[in-house]
């Protein structure tokens, strides 16, 4: 099933003397349960593309369609609503609300979607149980390591049930163990529960995890492998 | 939870809201304690005057305030004292004859008005006796060979005389005959109004009623004194009811009864009453408006720190309003916290000093000129509290709005991109 479909995507920015076209006329597709990593060295344009796939920036031209619909028109509050309730992000560091717990870190995603307290407790135990930090939930993100972070964020991201989750760069930060343990987590969400991952990366160990890569170079796709139809 | 990431969010930067919890709860502190002192020393003011002055309300001939004639009298003053010592809300009432005389002690005569009281019932309504410095004897005794005369201690030094002393006092009588007397001195008293005190002497009623041929029922001033001196106007209509119609002197028409209440008699001692509930906005207000500037540099500092947080918050999906509300609340906590602990210190402060008293010796001089006392008890109430927790709230409130702004016009993958 698809659940992204990208069209003649393009983005350029004008803020610049010169303007620069970080997405340039990208077509793609994105199926249910991919493991996918966006590859391609720094300024390729990875954090462009997923900013818009995630409804953070809006496209200079083309169409994004989520499960059918096309949100490139959607108002903000709309896109606020749909990452709240379809997308889980992953960012590259600083994921977690410093003042929070990890344990409320997690839950308080769920509180944005006035989930029930008792539901709330559940889904947060079993996803910190699955994220391998059962025993790190009452403890602030600054007492956590890099790794434990991103785990943390992980277990926040799906949290929501969204239907993919987005991860830019979410090793970028990490040291060879913190990376692979990471990914590890994420292989065995998406295959045990099929959970969707598109990450961007340009760490080669990383890109021997995914089973799509789609290699970009100045804003075009060069490669696309492993593609699944 | 919004509310708790607030409260958590204050204290990130321990520093930073150490330093303005610290100037909200100095700049209260300091706007409390003076609105205190001024508020004790104008209610000091309006009770001395109440009760060394113009009382509740002063009862006179309407002819006697327009002309100033001695011969315009209450002629029915005891009928209207005995109607008003049965009444509930008086304390005291007492009956005064006022007639501007000479004194002379032989070095040069000094304008005064003498009043001629009956001290068991002046005792009632002012505090001349309570405030006598020194005294030969309690108050006026009886069988003197000369008939005593209280003055105040401001006068007696400007006459060069002290206890024991004989004056001379000039005055016409009711019949229009000049009629003198000597009398000796036989007690200082001092109230807070240098001015009132140069200018009064006090002597028995019946001396001066037969110095100057006056009825035994006359009188020039009736002066009641109430239980609550905001509440004379209720009594004030009963005593137009009783003796209003009636005729004040045979001779002479167009006299009626004239009733003063202290806000009439001391227009500016209800302007005095009103500026005190004003006070308390003028100095909290301008205070808090410097304070409230430093909480919006302090909150746009927070803003800017927490650019990729916030831009993380709404790219997980939370709502812009949730995010102005979180900064509002933050704002709004940060300013209560030091609000409620400089209202707290205050009321320590305060009480404190509202039992010892602030002594300002070394300017008596000037306080006295004016009618104020040197020693104030400052005080506050519990609404000026609730009216300054409501004025911090305020000042958060407006303090937050733009800093929040800022907050909620971050576009997400802009924010995300600082550091
Ligand atoms: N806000 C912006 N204004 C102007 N140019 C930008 C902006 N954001 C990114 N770019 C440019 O767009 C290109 C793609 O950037 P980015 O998507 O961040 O690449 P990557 O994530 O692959 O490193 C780069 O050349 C970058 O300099
Ligand atoms: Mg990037």
């Amino acid at each position: 099933m698809k659940v992204i479909e990208i069209s003649n995507l393009n983005k350029i920015y004008n803020e610049t003397i010169i303007p620069v076209h970080a997405v340039n006329n990208l077509s793609l597709e994105i199926n249910e349960g991919e493991f996918t990593a966006i590859v391609g060295p720094s300024g390729c344009g990875k954090t462009t593309l997923l900013n818009m796939v995630g409804g953070l920036d809006k496209p200079s031209s083309g169409s994004i369609q989520i499960q059918g619909e096309d949100i490139t028109a959607y108002s903000a509050s709309r896109l606020t609503q749909l990452r709240l309730w379809n997308i889980g992000f992953v960012f590259q560091a600083y994921n977690l609300i410093p003042v929070l717990t990890a344990f409320e870190n997690v839950e308080f995603i769920m509180q944005l979607q006035n989930k029930s307290k008792s539901e709330r407790y559940e889904r947060t135990m079993e996803l910190l149980e699955a994220v391998g930090l059962k025993d790190k939930k009452d403890v602030r993100p600054s007492r956590l390591s890099g790794g434990q972070q991103q785990r943390v964020a992980v277990a926040r991201a799906l949290a929501s049930k969204p239907k993919f989750i987005l991860a830019d760069e979410p090793t970028a930060n990490l040291d060879s163990t913190s990376t692979e343990t990471l990914l590890n987590i994420m292989e065995e969400l998406n295959l045990k529960e099929n959970i969707t991952f598109i990450f961007s990366t340009h760490d080669k160990r990383v890109m021997d995890k995914a089973r799509r890569i789609i290699r970009l170079e100045d804003g075009r796709i060069i490669e696309d492998q492993g593609i699944i139809h | 939870m919004i509310l708790k990431i607030a409260w958590k969010n204050i204290w990130r930067n321990k520093l930073r809201s150490s330093v303005v919890l610290f100037a909200v709860t100095i700049g209260l502190v300091a706007g409390i304690f003076a609105v205190g002192v001024m508020r004790g020393a104008l209610l000091q003011r309006v009770d001395s005057a109440i009760h060394n002055e113009v009382s509740s309300m002063l009862l006179h001939n309407s002819a006697y305030l327009s002309n100033n004639e001695s011969i315009y009298t209450l002629s029915n003053a005891d009928t209207i004292l005995s109607f008003l010592q049965q009444q509930d809300e008086v304390v005291g009432a007492c009956k005064r004859l006022k007639v501007e005389a000479m004194i002379n002690s032989g070095r040069g005569p000094r304008g005064i008005i003498l009043n001629g009281i009956i001290p068991e019932e002046e005792r009632l309504v002012t505090r001349i006796a309570g405030s006598l410095v020194d005294s030969s004897s309690s108050y006026f005794d009886k069988d003197m060979r000369y008939t005593p005369i209280l003055l105040s201690s401001v006068l007696a030094e400007k006459l060069k005389v002290k206890i024991n002393s004989k004056v001379q006092v000039d005055a016409i009588s009711k019949s229009g005959n000049s009629a003198q007397d000597v009398f000796k001195v036989i007690g200082l008293y001092k109230t807070e109004n240098s001015l009132f005190d140069e200018m009064n002497a006090f002597i028995p009623y019946q001396n001066m009623a037969e110095l100057l041929e006056f009825q035994m029922s006359e009188a020039h001033e009736i002066a009641v004194l109430t239980k609550n001196i905001m509440e004379v106007d209720s009594l004030t209509y009963f005593i137009q009811k009783q003796f209003g119609e009636q005729a004040l002197s045979s001779e002479l028409s167009g006299e009626h009864l004239s009733i003063q209440t202290w806000k009439e008699s001391a227009p500016d001692l209800e302007i005095t009453t009103l500026y005190i509930d004003l006070m308390l906005y003028i100095f909290v207000g301008i205070i808090l408006l410097a304070l409230g500037f430093g909480i919006i540099n302090t909150m746009l500092m927070v803003i800017l720190e927490r650019t990729h947080e916030i831009g993380m918050l709404l790219s997980i999906g939370m709502t812009r309003l949730k995010i102005y509300m979180m900064v509002m609340l933050e704002t709004i906590l940060l300013s209560l916290t030091g609000g409620l602990a400089g209202i707290i210190i205050s009321h320590f402060i305060i009480s404190y000093y509202s039992n010892a008293g602030i002594n300002l010796d070394f300017a008596k001089e000037g306080f006295n000129a004016i009618g104020y006392s040197s020693f104030i008890y400052p005080t506050i109430d519990w609404l000026s509290y609730v009216q300054v927790t409501f004025m911090v709230i305020i000042t958060g409130i407006l303090s937050a709005l733009y800093p929040a702004w800022r907050a909620i016009r971050l576009n997400p993958s802009e924010a995300l991109r600082t550091e």
